[in-house]
């Protein structure tokens, strides 16, 4: 299960989507692949923003990439995409692009690139190169924090933590009933042993007394 | 009374009215009484006067907060109670109850002063129990009005949410069943206000066009669905604090349902007749996406639904545990009684023994007499071989 990439576009429908923000962890590929992966995915990316309208949420997949999508409405013109592979579970990638979007939103007012991607749209200004995003990358360094943290899906996402910790208890409540059952035997073996020692200790007395009562003499 | 009237009823009325009049000469002699004694102590103990006086005000204020709050209580009641989808009116219940909580917060207040205040004046004086006593009762009388009001306003909350989740089960069946006509307001007015425009054009266009009319039932529950599920989840929302952390997505959610319904509404009466084809294929497009909204919100509602049975059956396993833990406690009840049992019997054997052993090791004179015969016996059968 492993997230590749998370990026923002600016997207404004008609018009081509410009990357605003991304974060990448694409060390599981060998060192001499990672730019081509890199440029497709970013193509993959454009493409799948640029088709898709706003509010809406969308997973395209390609052999063995999928691609989530989630789309500001028009008023605040940028989406998310998070790029993983087939495994990783749908509802948390939509979370994460939540998150991502919102903290966007609030921490990167508009106006610090709605100029520049007007500037790129219209043409008069060209568009960055195939990796480099119009705010770069320390404008929003959760971004990468994020996606080193939902390399773990099980951890970072709530839902999750909490359905595994109630697994593990669920666990540990078993072996507890098996451990009370064992100590239930163990119980009934000590009843019986506590029986035995009584009767055998009320025999003692009555001989003790026996040999108090009669026979004096020697 | 000698003087008995019988009245046409052909009951006998008895006149009371020398009595009434002897009870009114009675009072007012006491309050005059009252008046001069009251006047003579107020030049020896001012202060002690008015602080009696002090305590029946505060006690009165109370007692007229309690009863209007007692009224407000009533009217809430009679507004909750209402099981009519239409005409719910949320705001007005929703102020009452606030102010019936700050009501209610306040007299708390002011009865923890006059608590206080009863306290301090106990403090100060050494005499007058009676009175101390009559104002403890006071107090006490006022404290459980108060709680009763309190339970009566918690029950009428429970019963308010319970008729708010009835008439949202009844509202989510009228919109499954896709005949909105009568769509009621309740409290998602806005949602249903915004459904009916869509529902309206498929149905004006069935006559019209033929290639819909497949989509339009498949259309119209899913749509229902879909936005009666994000109706339903949004007032969840509003009333569970659970949601509310994940209220911001879902509300996103809900977003999307409004804004896709209206592109569907706006491009379908901008279109007209002539693009009905298109917009069919438009409807199929927004029905998919509709359902991936959904899909995510329903994984959502799984994950957590998940959580909860989880949650459930631990409670259960921790249960059972309780239980056999119960069993085993008389078990080792049982061994614990035998152990005791064990304990006595050895230490009345060794008393026995002890016994033994104090008249044996005592009785000296009888062991040397029981000894020469042993030894008279023992020459004997050796003189005798």
């Amino acid at each position: 299960m492993q997230l590749y990439s998370i990026i923002v576009f600016a997207n404004v429908p008609g018009a081509q989507a410009v990357s605003l923000v991304s974060a990448w962890d694409l060390s599981s590929f060998s060192w001499l692949q990672r730019s081509t992966v890199q440029e497709m995915m970013n193509f993959m990316a454009k493409t799948v923003a640029e088709r898709t309208p706003p509010t809406q949420r969308q997973s395209v997949q390609e052999n063995s990439y999928v691609a989530h999508v989630h789309s500001r409405p028009a008023s605040d013109g940028f989406c998310g995409v998070v790029i993983s592979d087939t495994e990783y579970p749908v509802r948390v990638a939509f979370s994460l692009l939540n998150k991502v979007l919102d903290d966007f939103a609030i921490r990167i007012p508009k106006a610090n690139w709605q100029r520049r991607v007007d500037q790129i749209t219209t043409g008069s200004a060209n568009p960055p190169s195939k990796s480099e995003t119009i705010l770069g990358p320390d404008a929003l360094p959760q971004l990468a924090d994020y996606i080193k943290r939902y390399q773990d899906p099980r951890q970072a996402d709530t839902i999750m933590k909490v359905q595994q910790e109630l697994d593990e208890t669920k666990i540990v409540l078993h072996k507890t009933i098996d451990s009370v059952l064992q100590r239930g035997e163990d119980l009934d073996k000590l009843v019986e042993k506590s029986g035995t020692l009584s009767e055998q200790s009320k025999m003692f007395y009555k001989t003790a007394k026996k040999v108090n009562s009669c026979c004096v003499i020697t | 009374m000698s003087y008995t009237p019988t009245s046409h009823y052909g009951l006998s009325v008895k006149d009371r009215t020398s009595e009434f009049q002897s009870c009114l000469e009675n009072i007012i002699s006491r309050s005059e009484s009252s008046n001069p004694r009251q006047r003579l102590i107020n030049g020896q103990a001012n202060k002690s006067q008015s602080t009696k006086g002090e305590f029946a005000r505060r006690a009165q204020a109370i007692a007229k907060d309690i009863s209007s709050t007692t009224t407000k209580l009533s009217r809430l009641a009679q507004l909750a109670r209402r099981k009519t989808l239409f005409d719910d009116r949320p705001v007005e219940i929703s102020e009452l109850t606030y102010i019936i909580k700050h009501d209610i917060a306040a007299i708390n207040r002011q009865l923890a002063d006059l608590q206080a205040f009863n306290k301090s004046q106990k403090s100060a004086r050494q005499g007058q129990d009676r009175a101390e006593e009559h104002r403890g009762n006071v107090v006490t009388l006022l404290q459980s009005k108060l709680a009763g009001a309190t339970t009566s306003f918690q029950d009428i909350l429970e019963v308010r949410t319970q008729n708010m989740k009835a008439s949202r089960d009844r509202t989510q069946q009228f919109m499954f069943s896709g005949s909105g006509p009568g769509a009621p307001p309740g409290e998602n007015s806005v949602l249903r206000s915004r459904i009916k425009s869509p529902l309206d054009a498929p149905h004006g266009s069935l006559p019209n066009d033929p290639a819909l009319r497949p989509d339009s039932p498949l259309y119209n529950p899913t749509r229902a669905a879909a936005t009666a599920s994000a109706g339903r989840l949004q007032p969840g929302g509003t009333t569970q604090d659970l949601y509310d952390p994940k209220g911001k997505a879902k509300l996103g959610g809900g977003d999307t349902d409004f804004l896709a319904l209206d592109m569907g509404g706006g491009s379908r009466e901008g279109s007209g007749n002539g693009g009905l084809a298109a917009d069919g294929s438009q409807y199929m497009q927004m029905q998919l996406m509709e359902q991936q909204q959904d899909n995510y919100m329903q994984q959502r509602s799984s994950a957590i639904e998940s959580i909860e049975s989880t949650i459930s059956e631990l409670g259960q396993i921790f249960g059972q545990l309780a239980h056999m833990v119960a069993e085993q406690r008389e078990t080792v009840q049982r061994i614990d009684d035998n152990v005791m049992e064990v304990v006595d019997n050895v230490g009345g054997a060794q008393r026995e023994l002890l016994k033994y052993y104090a008249s044996v090791s005592s009785n000296r004179w009888l062991m040397l007499k029981i000894f020469g015969v042993v030894i008279i016996f023992f020459l004997l059968f050796i003189l005798v071989s």
